[in-house]
């Protein structure tokens, strides 16, 4: 067991080299990993969105590994540096972000933090993003190659991207969200149960994450009028546009499937319809391998 | 389930990842690597079936932070400006190497990400030839700009090779999404090569079009690069000249500021009559010439060694302290703050100063073994933050912004 307080006082110490900074990382990740979680849950307290139980632990948790993730790349194009130093000013620069975190004390329940949790995913991950298609409407890769209107070699990256995502994107990102296989049963059952009070929940719910998440693009990235995707569809641009916007905007997907139905082509009308795991080889993915059991 | 087990749980968890972090797994398929420019993603970037790929993006902000994702959401390199004008980064990614250059000016930033695959096998070759020619005989590029770019890139058969460009335009949806009129609109938002083999005559005429301005603009980009890159050696070098004489510096600061505390000591102590005067006399002509002294020393260290150019590229400082910015940069995102410090005991002067320089700290004046010290931070970073990170540092007793202790005479 390495000293704790060795290990600060080395983390708040010149790092000179990169090999040097990479033993000392190894070395500190529970400590780096805790003491970005306490930063966060900090800000949480002290901005008002915090409660002393174990989902509130789970996304201080969740956010700290976050910037811990991206403090371990950074640090290394900073070297010389103090890395306890470095990764405070990036944590404060994260913080000092709008909104920096998508808190709703409604997306607490297990079916909120799943929903937060692949969207989440969805931003930093182009097999997050195609699958929210999947598991938001029940799209297959061939459905949304054709409402995103794509040509050959980008379906084929669909295709990848669903591949990826059944073999071990979403056990990945469940995991790291912190869905446990409990949570997992527990939205199944609701579902099961009560499917109409299951929907509109699902429903409401998806539009907060959504809202949030899709704020998070740049400015230029409006919504569009319906004479405007058309135009977009026609005239064949706008392509990181299309699927960004419409895995995160039900209103306009809905516009460009009308439109898509304007022109004859056979394309589904986007309805919620919430799909937990997804299909691997024509089954529901069902494998849970996580640490606690 | 106990609640404390399951958070338990889920550390470890967190932990793995983080181990297998970051970098790329040797056997992952980089194929689609996403850029996030200050954490939002602008754009993806094939690099599956060429050899090397190059992205550029102009936005009318400063860029902060770029992050390179894989498509499954690995983070596999990214580069932190650090209110720099200018910075560059060279990342292997498994057998391939990512490059990252920021360049920050006051209407707006750029960043240009260039992905060269590892050495490319025979068969890789020629299946790449063929899929950027894709049943056309048409040139997909001009040879001049395919030179002009890679003429200093050692690579493996350049006729085996193919380079995917993006071009990215941070505001790329605004200009079309505006009158019905704007018939004509300017460069795409995203041009992709080798495109696909099914495009009709017109839209492969248009894209024709839009290649070659996009290969005039990214021509004059790479040419900027080349100027930029040279100026970066010699900056480097000036800053090697520039480390040297800072230390000489340091130490005469460190004797000029021993020099003065005795002369003041003196001072204080001071004898009656005309004795007093004399030496008070004695220390104000000393720390006359003290600073004259390092008048002299400045210029003759610092300024012939740098043309003015290769002066505003050394805001590049090596080993700059994280969060704090010098006043020469001229982002305008700095706020001045004032605190008083205290050190260890006998901690040298030497590491004192070290410190405060590290921090780019301004000092003021110096009561009871408290320090006062003023510094530039980003306006991002919130002062107690920065306070906490000083409390950290093993020779700092204690910080804190207002001193209670009435003032010495
Ligand atoms: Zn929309």
């Amino acid at each position: 067991m390495v000293d704790r307080r060795d290990v600060t006082a080395r983390l708040s110490q010149l790092v000179m080299t990169v090999d040097e900074y990479e033993r000392l990382m190894t070395e500190a990740l529970p400590h780096l990993l805790n003491h970005a979680t306490t930063q966060t849950r900090r800000f949480l307290r002290e901005t008002g969105q915090w409660g002393d139980d174990v989902c509130h632990e789970k996304l201080a948790l969740r956010w700290g590994y976050e910037l811990v993730e991206r403090f371990l790349m950074y640090g290394r194009t900073e070297i010389p540096c103090r890395p306890l130093f470095f990764l405070d000013s990036l944590i404060a620069k994260y913080f000092s972000q709008p909104e920096p975190f998508c808190y709703d004390k409604e997306l607490l329940s297990p079916l909120g933090r799943f929903l937060e949790g692949l969207t989440s995913r969805a931003v930093i991950s182009r097999d997050a993003l195609m699958a929210l298609f999947y598991h938001l409407y029940g799209f297959g890769q061939s459905q949304v190659a054709k409402v995103l209107g794509l040509g050959t070699t980008e379906t084929q990256r669909v295709y990848k991207n669903f591949e990826r995502w059944r073999r071990s994107g979403w056990q990945r990102a469940v995991d790291e969200v912190g869905i446990t296989r409990e949570d997992l049963m527990e939205i199944e059952s609701h579902k099961r149960r009560y499917p109409d009070q299951f929907h509109a929940e699902a429903d409401r719910l998806s539009r907060i994450v959504q809202a949030h998440y899709r704020k998070s693009e740049p400015e230029h990235f409006p919504c569009l009028s319906r004479q405007q995707w058309a135009h977009l569809f026609k005239e064949g641009y706008g392509y990181d546009y299309r699927v960004w916007h419409l895995a995160l905007c039900r209103d306009c997907l809905s516009e460009v499937c009308d439109v898509h139905q304007d022109d004859s082509q056979d394309v589904l009308t986007p309805q919620l319809d919430l799909r937990i795991r997804p299909l691997l080889n024509g089954r529901l993915v069902e494998s849970y391998h996580s640490v606690d059991h | 389930m106990e609640p404390d087990d399951v958070a338990d749980a889920y550390r470890r968890r967190l932990l793995s990842s983080l181990h297998v972090q970051p970098g790329l797994d040797q056997d992952e398929d980089p194929g689609s690597l996403q850029i996030f420019v200050n954490h939002e993603c602008v754009g993806a970037m094939e690099c599956d079936e060429a050899t090397h790929a190059v992205a550029s993006i102009t936005q009318p902000r400063a860029i902060q932070t770029v992050e390179i994702r894989t498509a499954s959401g690995r983070l596999i390199g990214s580069l932190c400006a650090q209110d720099l004008r200018m910075k560059m980064a060279r990342l292997p990614v498994g057998d391939h190497v990512l490059e990252i250059s920021i360049h920050n000016r006051v209407d707006g930033g750029s960043v240009q990400v260039t992905y060269h695959a590892a050495k490319l096998t025979m068969k890789q070759a020629t299946s790449a030839i063929k899929d950027a020619h894709p049943k056309t005989s048409r040139p997909v590029m001009p040879s001049r700009f395919a030179q002009s770019v890679w003429s200093n890139v050692t690579m493996m058969g350049r006729a085996g090779f193919a380079v995917a460009i993006l071009f990215l335009v941070a505001d790329r949806l605004s200009d079309r999404i505006g009158p019905a009129s704007h018939s004509e609109p300017p460069v795409p938002p995203v041009t992709v090569l080798p495109h696909e083999a099914a495009v009709s005559e017109k839209a492969m005429a248009r894209q024709e079009e839009v290649l070659i301005r996009v290969m005039q603009a990214q021509e004059t980009a790479m040419r900027t690069l080349q100027a930029q890159q040279q100026m970066l050696a010699r900056a480097h070098q000036a800053i090697e000249g520039l480390t040297r004489g800072q230390l000489q510096l340091t130490d005469r600061v460190g004797r000029v500021s021993l020099q003065m505390a005795q002369l003041d000591e003196a001072a204080r102590v001071g004898r009656a009559g005309l004795g007093r005067i004399d030496t008070l006399a004695k220390a104000e002509r000393g720390a006359k010439q003290a600073a004259v002294t390092l008048a002299q020393a400045m210029p003759a260290d610092l300024s012939g060694t740098l043309p003015a150019k290769v002066a505003e590229l050394t805001t590049l400082s090596p080993g700059s302290f994280p969060g704090i910015t010098d006043s020469t940069r001229d982002l305008p995102t700095l706020a001045p703050f004032t605190f008083w410090m205290s050190f260890q005991e006998n901690t040298p002067e030497k590491s004192i100063q070290d410190l405060i320089q590290e921090i780019h700290g301004r000092t003021g004046q110096i009561n009871a073994g408290w320090y006062n010290v003023e510094v530039n931070l980003p306006q991002s970073q919130t002062p107690d933050l920065f306070v906490d990170a000083l409390k950290k540092m093993t020779i700092v007793k204690s910080v804190t912004t207002s001193l209670k202790t009435t003032s010495a005479r």
